[in-house]
């Protein structure tokens, strides 16, 4: 391979560095309105009236609306295909307020501090009402969140909001309890995995105007331009014809912009203005009111055999949705359907539980999307469970984890929202994964801990992990290909670059394909206006799923060609060879580039371009291996990491480097989950860290040393043989670091993150 | 985003600035501003420093001054405070934040808050050092610590001694960047030891008792010192807050004061 | 009140509130690449060299930066492609959005201590935030930059 599995310099690499205009707010009309959000002081609310009139009235406002300027209807913000997998039970405003942060009304104004000022003079009167601040009260609790009558799930999800459950799941295969009992040892162990915040360097941002064609057009930072334009048409009755969604350079999202955010209201206030207008969220705004990763309970079982095998697992979950139900359903069911086929060999595996309503800032997707919480709990279990069984915890692992070309009952039974779909493994390379990762720790010198003088202790420890890639039979990406004169091309994708430089690697693809080079292929992606259907960047489907569709397209302009080329050579075309560049046949040849001149000035004139789309029948893994080396002061519990090594299998990486980057990114994002990073919320709903002095992500200097490498594998399904990579990287760093840690100490850390109070307090406990 | 400054003062000398915070009860000096935004959203009245040249560091024989409206980077840069008390002000004084926040923070604008996450104050206190006011009488920053109400006057210069000692600084963070759960400042003199806990999470006091304890013991042994770190960490009373319990906080004083001695008496 | 700083070699005059920021100058002027990532002066986004010296232009008011130099990516061209060519090298080059006010930084390291160790390097863009990259292919990128003779 020639372009793909070849480090390629990013597209737009350059530009971005320069500064370029490129990024959403960047396209904000001049003299837009600037919109300003009233927000919700109280957990949860009733709003008893609300006055505007003093607003309205201030000089330089132009728009104020309420809950009364809505018809009830009710929708979902999630970004996820239709119909959706979250319940039907947000309104663009409503008369209820459910979080500290949530939306109460809306200004429009000619500048910000206007704006500012008009948000003071609202007056809203409102009725307290009891919130519901402890996920674990929060099912069947006198309270409930959401007792409208219009508010419906779309198909059947486990939905009832009289309880406060959002979303409920469960599935057995064979007996748990039977399997238990006949075990010679089982563990049961609680964890809990805390709210997470994706913390992206650009805030969530959105601008709108009317154009020339009287259109409503949208310039956002979204991971989903396709679901926005779809839910705006639904939830404020405007022809979907009449929106187009275009989505920019975007600083970074990871899950957090995979739902509407700021675009409802904003559309709504350029409805009735008809003038440009903008919402560019403060980071107070992210962080309290767009989405945190879902808070999760996991009761944890697992049976095995004095030999070492592992026959049986059971997981029970409970998952805090916070004030709506976006991707309640879909994070809760990944918890399962992508952790527990680790062990694929069991004779019986149980899953399932709730995802209830709290009065909380609302949870959403997140990049892993219940696969870190469910890895942590599972991969924390099975070393408690070594240690009962005195084995050691590779071996272990060996000995039970999933293997190429074998399968797990677990992925027809579990998809996302729906039933799963079957397959078998035709790439895994855990075992090579975890024995090279041991390289790369030392494992056999470090394993379990070395001290360091009296106050010190390091140790390692370990966790495998899979995603997927895509959700099969549902994600549906498409790319068209037009061949231009001068002989290069336009790739049109509807797949959402949001700084994972898919636009460089589907160019890559395109390029391989055609025998030609990146620089031949111009990308343009996600304007719903211009380019082909995707569902968006979610799901780790962008590799995989849209790769796939752009090599079938780039597959189909070159028979395109060959048939041209044929008939401008007059040779038949199995008498032609192309390198890309040039068609020979005996004694005549044709550049591409002649080729395209003559079809669109000169001769049998016609437009060259072919849509292809993909739509994946399984969802094959990437699989990791991820080790952890950490160093642990007895005495104050403080904990740093000192190396993390990653060994991946996601097939051919299409570009080797920016495939490192994604990994070590995601690596660093989990280990700011299992070491630093807490959403914390006050007794009374109040966040409490909402900026980025309060809420810690990880720093330069916090970094130990990464050490990343790829698994040789070839995924037969993926395009050059590709499994996506999105994801991974973040699932492995929480239980490898408990594990680590539970090795330095002999202290097991259950809840996250690992603070040093906590392992001070389980230190003095022991 | 604007700051609603109502009026703006560019004061040309001291005496115009002095009249302009007396005249006006709401109006706030400006300093370096780095922490403006987490204070002031609005200002009434502010009173700009920047231009009355309050900034460079002078050394004396036993003295250095330093302009209260040095920046932190200037004092980082300078090679003096490499060697002075084992480096603890540069120390300390790296440990805050980033560089680019260091180019504009400033020495007044870091001690007048009196912030409890300080991390110069604990340094300051071992160091004993003074602060000369515009027209106040000159205070030691215990003395000003302790006041009820800081005065209203204009910094102008922070004078420290040139201590010939062994110095210790320990900032306890979980990311670089995070403010401290506690730190410590230690300060070996011929005359005994300065403790100093800042961050507690009030703002830094002297640790008096412990440094009682240390009294006559040029040299005291593993004993004393654990004992030092434990009367520490009880007189600081420490308080509980989202970054740290009490108790926590209690052993991490009691822990990094006994290590810090241990340090100092190294050599 | 009137200013006038050189910004990006040339002497530029701007009418500016006196509570405004030196940030929101210079974006509202076009200069697309200053950004806003916090209200707490604790991401770095919006990083610009004054007088040469990276500082967080969110938090500089714009009158004090009457009479000096102020420098954005836009005034770095060169050195910015020069780092960019590193970052596309390393596969540090993701979102970009901390790239620019990095550039600034990595700008103003070169010329204090082109030297640097990668700890100096980790030490002096500590509060350059950045959430994709996971920082380790940066600085990679970025002492190769530094090795570049000029």
């Amino acid at each position: 391979m020639k372009i793909v599995h070849q480090k390629w310099p990013s597209l737009d690499g350059k530009g971005l560095m320069l500064g370029r205009q490129a990024y959403t707010d960047d396209f904000a009309e001049k003299d837009s309105l600037i919109l300003k959000v009233l927000r919700s002081p109280h957990p949860f609310a009733r709003i008893r009236a609300i006055d505007v009139k003093a607003a309205k009235a201030l000089p330089g406002v132009e728009c104020v609306l309420t809950h009364e300027d809505f018809p009830r209807i009710p929708f979902t913000r999630a970004g996820q295909g239709y119909p959706e997998p979250s319940p039907h039970d947000k309104f663009v405003l409503d008369s209820v307020v459910r979080y500290i942060g949530d939306e109460v009304a809306v200004v429009a104004a000619i500048d910000e501090a206007t704006a500012k000022h008009a948000l003071d003079l609202i007056k809203v009167d409102y009725e307290l009402l009891e919130p519901v601040l402890d996920f674990e009260t929060a099912k069947d609790h006198l309270s409930v969140l959401h007792p409208e009558p219009e508010i419906h799930e779309m198909f059947p999800i486990g939905f009832d909001p009289k309880k406060n459950v959002a979303a409920s799941y469960h599935m057995e295969i064979g007996d748990v309890e039977a399997t238990l009992k006949a075990c010679d040892v089982v563990i049961e162990k609680t964890f809990y995995t805390q709210a997470q915040s994706h913390s992206m360097m650009e805030p969530h941002s959105c601008n709108a105007r009317f154009d020339v064609y009287d259109r409503l057009v949208i310039y956002s930072s979204t991971q989903t331009p396709v679901h926005v334009r779809r839910i705006l048409s639904q939830a404020l009755q405007i022809p979907i014809s009449r929106i187009r969604v275009i989505k920019p350079r975007v600083g970074g999202g990871f899950g957090g912009k995979q739902a509407i955010h700021g675009e409802m209201l904003l559309a709504a206030v350029a409805m009735r203005t008809k003038k440009p207008c903008k919402l560019v969220y403060t980071r107070k705004e992210v962080f309290e009111s767009s989405y945190s990763r879902h808070p999760m309970r996991m009761a944890m079982r697992l049976g095995a055999m004095k030999d070492g095998t592992l026959k049986a697992i059971d997981c029970q979950v409970l998952s805090d949705t916070g004030a709506y139900g976006e991707h309640a359903l879909t994070v809760f069911m990944v918890t399962g359907s992508k952790v527990l086929p680790l062990y694929n060999k069991v004779e019986s595996v149980r899953f399932g539980g709730d995802v209830v309503y709290t009065n909380h800032t609302p949870s959403g997707a997140f990049r892993g999307y219940g696969a870190i919480q469910g890895n942590f709990a599972l991969e924390s279990a099975v070393d408690i469970l070594c240690e009962a069984l005195q084995m050691d915890p590779v071996a272990f692992r060996m000995k039970n984890m999933m293997r190429e070309g074998e399968t797990s009952p677990i992925f027809a039974i579990m998809g996302e929202g729906t039933e799963g779909t079957a397959m078998m493994m035709n790439s895994c390379k855990l075992p090579y994964c975890v024995e090279r990762g041991m390289e790369l720790i030392d494992w056999k010198n470090k394993y379990p801990r070395v001290p360091l003088g009296a106050e010190k202790v390091r140790g390692v420890g370990m966790a495998i992990a899979m995603q997927g890639s895509g959700i099969p039979l549902i994600d549906m990406a498409s790319a068209t290909l037009k061949l231009n004169d001068g002989g290069f091309y336009n790739l049109t994708v509807g797949a959402t670059d949001i700084g994972q430089k898919s636009d460089t690697i589907l160019g890559q693809i395109a390029a391989e394909e055609l025998q030609t080079t990146p620089d031949k292929i111009v990308v343009t992606s996600s304007d719903t206006d211009l380019t082909p259907f995707d569902t968006g960047a979610y799901a780790s489907s962008t590799t995989y799923v849209s790769g796939n569709a752009v090599l079938k397209a780039a597959k189909a302009m070159k028979r395109a060609l060959f048939r041209e080329a044929s008939a401008a050579l007059d040779l038949p075309e199995d008498q032609l060879r192309f390198d890309g560049v040039c068609f020979r046949g005996p004694g005549k040849e044709i550049t591409l580039e002649a080729l395209s001149n003559r079809l669109y000035y000169n001769a049998d004139q016609k437009q060259i371009s072919v849509t292809e789309s993909y739509v994946g029948h399984q969802s094959p893994p990437p699989f990791m291996a991820g080790f952890a080396e950490v160093e642990v002061d007895r005495k104050t519990g403080e904990t740093r990491v000192l190396k993390y090594a990653t060994v991946t299998d996601c097939g051919t990486t299409i570009n080797p480097v920016t495939a490192r980057g994604q990994i070590e990114g995601a690596v660093i994002q989990g280990i700011g989950m299992a070491l630093y990073e807490d959403v914390l919320v006050s007794p009374t709903g109040k966040l409490l860290t909402g900026d980025f002095l309060s809420y810690r992500i990880p720093t330069r200097l916090d970094v130990g040393e990464l050490l990343t490498e790829f698994a040789e594998s070839y995924e037969e399904t993926g395009p050059f043989g590709a499994k996506s990579v999105a994801e991974i990287g973040i699932d492995t760093p929480p239980a490898a670091i408990a594990n680590a840690i539970a090795n330095a100490v002999g202290v097991r850390i259950t809840d996250l993150p690992a603070s040093p109070e906590k392992i001070w307090k389980a230190l003095k406990e022991r | 985003m604007t700051m609603n400054i109502g009026t703006y003062l560019k004061p040309a000398s001291l005496d115009e600035a002095y009249a302009a915070l007396q005249l006006e009860p709401k109006a706030k000096l400006l300093g370096g501003g780095a922490w403006l935004k987490l204070v002031d959203a609005d200002l009434p009245a502010a009173i700009d420093l920047a231009f009355l040249r309050l900034s460079g560091i002078k050394e004396t024989v036993e003295e250095v001054r330093i302009g209260a409206m040095t920046t932190l980077s200037e004092i980082e840069a300078s090679p003096l405070f490499s060697g002075l008390y084992n480096g603890i002000f540069r120390q300390a004084i790296h440990s805050v934040m980033g560089p680019s926040v260091r180019n504009i923070a400033t020495l007044g604008g870091s001690i007048m808050g009196r912030f409890g996450f300080s991390d110069l104050l604990p340094v300051l206190l071992v160091l004993d050092a003074r602060l000369k006011f515009f027209k106040h009488p000159e205070l030691s920053i215990g003395e000003f610590m302790e006041m009820k109400t800081p005065p209203r006057d204009i910094l102008t210069q922070v004078i420290l001694p040139k201590h010939k000692a062994q110095g210790y600084f320990h900032k306890v963070t979980r990311t670089a960047l995070d403010f401290a759960l506690v730190n410590v400042a230690i300060l070996r003199l011929d005359s005994g030891y300065r403790i100093a806990v800042g961050s507690r999470p009030g703002a830094a006091m002297l640790c008096q008792k412990a440094m009682n304890h240390l009294a006559f013991r040029p040299l005291p042994d593993e004993k004393t010192m654990v004992e030092a770190g434990a009367i520490a960490a009880e007189e600081c009373r420490p308080g509980s807050n989202q970054r740290a319990s009490a108790d926590y906080r209690k052993q991490l004083i009691e822990t990094y004061v006994e290590r810090g001695l241990r340090e100092v008496t190294r050599s | 009140m009137k200013i006038t700083m050189i910004l990006n070699g040339n002497p530029k005059t701007f009418d500016v509130a006196c509570g405004e920021m030196l940030l929101d100058t210079l974006r509202n002027h076009g200069l697309l690449s200053v950004r806003r990532g916090c209200e707490s002066t604790s991401c770095g986004i919006c990083t610009v060299l004054l007088d040469g010296k990276p500082v967080p232009s969110c938090s500089v008011l714009s009158v004090r930066a009457d009479g000096r130099t102020v420098t954005t990516v836009e005034g770095i061209r060169e050195e910015a492609e020069k780092l960019s060519r590193h970052f596309g090298e390393e596969g540090a080059d993701q979102c970009g959005f901390c790239n620019p006010s990095l550039a600034l930084a990595v700008y103003a390291l070169k010329q204090t201590n082109p030297k640097a160790t990668p700890q100096e390097i980790e030490t002096w863009l500590v509060g350059n935030l950045c959430r994709c990259s996971g920082y380790q292919s940066q600085h990679a990128a970025i002492q190769a930059y530094l090795k570049e003779k000029s």
